[in-house]
């Protein structure tokens, strides 16, 4: 027996629904206004329209969308890297007492540096092709995951260890039956924030070095005065970056709900 | 015979470094297939006691035995069941119960997860998650579990403190009978005096700080109990005597 939802009227429902689209609808109408009203040189201030044609012009010459499939795809290798490490040590350091008490000092003096600290030195030892790429996004992704699956692990309840403990359940069992799903909301939070790293990080590398990729258009276009396509970039980085995080989210909220019924 | 023998057990705690004894000369033997209750005040060290036998905590004065040998960290011999069920809600019923065995007896186990999840009266539930349980079934889930490796002693720490009266007097007849048809040794904490009287041989009276073994009352009423009987009543007068005299005294020396 539920409660009956609360019934909206209709226009107020689409109102409800539409809340969302008109932020942005409103900024556009501002943009084109100031636009008009030339408060700025076009070639800083491009009206919407020039930056919707650019838009248009990147996707016909498949630009937009060849760039786009290369930045992902580095995500893609620096997150699934750089996340993975980082459970595997927030296990290690969560379950192990010892490793905790050698490799804990190191990492959090290492999570000092700021990320783009690491360019100069990722230059000197990886060069400036595809995998100084990866390695520069799988550090942003590391750190994330690596603490909040430590976190998630140093907090599962002392009442479900004792019942580890009374059951005699060998290591390996208690880390994979009780330990890991215990700490899963944790673990699954890292990611999301991992994810979102990653996406940042691709953008900036590629700002640094590179002959593809989302970032190195926008470089590109700076160089040649073209804020029209400045600006598509900024709007789609902002978007994948959005329809990432929908989607992680979702996942996320699919695992608790798996944590939370049977396996 | 698989006889539990507490010996000269005392324990204390160490709290802003001030000495706190818990236990003081326990001495206790349960016989196989006795079912003992303990009572006495809160912190009176009772859940310590049998935390100390479940072997979850250690560090004790004295010797606690089972079958004659001194036991030594968790084994699958001693089960404990708590106050909550601690059943793991991404697991279902029935894996929550095979999770106490040990990989051999898992092989092994051609149907004693059913087995004792028909004993406790959750046959149908195997593959249902906790959450979907009520309180009752779920406790009715971690009984399961602590019997299915067949332990020598089961403790029960206020196994039905949790549970809602009604509920409660109906788990008391279900405990009765599935410890008669178990025959496991049992050995239970609880506040509640009348299920105490009901369910036990013999009842252990213990007073705080330090917890001491005031009295110890053999049961010798026929089963099922009738708790508006008058040795029933005269029983739990008995206990209850002890208990206001004690009151008094914790009174004074906290004041």
């Amino acid at each position: 027996m539920g409660t009956q939802p609360r019934r909206l009227h209709p226009v107020k429902k689409i109102l409800s629904q539409w809340k969302g689209v008109a932020g942005p609808f409103l900024l556009l109408v501002i943009w084109q206004l100031a636009a008009e009203a030339h408060i700025a040189p076009d070639s800083l201030l491009v009206p919407p329209k020039k930056v919707v044609e650019a838009a248009i012009e990147l996707v016909k010459s498949h630009v937009l969308i060849d760039n786009l499939l290369v930045s992902l795809d580095r995500v893609a290798k620096g997150f699934v890297f750089g996340s993975s490490i980082g459970f595997l040590i927030g296990v290690l350091t969560g379950v192990w007492k010892g490793a905790d008490e050698f490799l804990s000092p190191i990492l959090r003096t290492v999570r000092q540096v700021p990320l783009l600290g690491w360019m100069p030195l990722i230059v000197l030892w990886f060069g400036i092709g595809e995998l100084s790429k990866v390695v520069f996004i799988s550090i942003g992704a590391f750190f994330p995951t690596m603490l909040n699956t430590y976190s998630g692990i140093r907090g599962v309840s002392k009442e479900y260890l004792e019942v580890g403990k009374i059951y005699q359940l060998s290591k390996a069992r208690l880390i994979f039956l009780i330990i890991i799903p215990s700490a899963l909301p944790s673990i699954v939070t890292g990611v999301r924030l991992s994810m979102s790293i990653s996406w940042m990080m691709v953008v900036g590398a590629e700002m640094i070095s590179a002959n593809s990729g989302i970032g190195q258009m926008m470089a590109a276009a700076r160089d040649m005065f073209r804020t029209d396509i400045v600006m598509v970039g900024i709007i789609i980085i902002g978007v994948v970056g959005f329809i990432i995080d929908i989607v992680i989210k979702n996942v996320e909220a699919g695992i608790i709900r798996w944590q939370m019924t049977v396996k | 015979m698989k006889t539990l023998e507490i010996r000269n057990v005392s324990k204390s705690f160490w709290i802003e470094s001030r000495e706190v004894n818990v236990l003081k000369n326990i001495n206790l033997t349960v016989k196989l297939g006795e079912f003992v209750s303990l009572v006495g005040m809160s912190g009176c060290g009772k859940t310590t006691l049998l935390r100390l036998i479940v072997g979850l905590d250690e560090h004790y004065d004295g010797d606690i035995l089972l079958g004659g040998k001194k036991i030594q960290g968790a084994c699958r011999k001693r089960g404990m069941i708590f106050q909550e069920p601690r059943l793991f809600p991404w697991l279902s019923v029935e894996r929550n119960v095979s999770l106490a065995l040990s990989d051999k007896q898992r092989k092994q186990a051609n149907g004693t997860v059913q087995k004792h999840l028909e004993l406790v009266g959750l046959k149908g539930f195997e593959k249902v998650s906790p959450k979907q349980l009520s309180g009752g079934m779920a406790q009715r889930a971690a009984f399961a579990r602590a019997l299915v490796a067949n332990p020598d002693v089961l403790l029960l720490d206020e196994p039905l403190g949790a549970l809602d009266a009604l509920t409660r007097i109906y788990m008391q007849q279900e405990l009765e009978r599935i410890w008669q048809e178990e025959k496991t040794t049992m050995m239970m904490v609880t506040h509640d005096i009348d299920e105490a009287i009901q369910l036990s041989d013999r009842v252990v009276v213990m007073s705080s700080r330090p917890g001491e073994i005031k009295e110890i009352i053999p049961i010798s009423l026929p089963r099922p109990r009738n708790n508006k009987s008058p040795d029933f009543i005269a029983i739990k007068n008995q206990i209850l005597a002890h208990f206001q005299a004690d009151s008094k005294q914790i009174f004074s020396w906290e004041i």
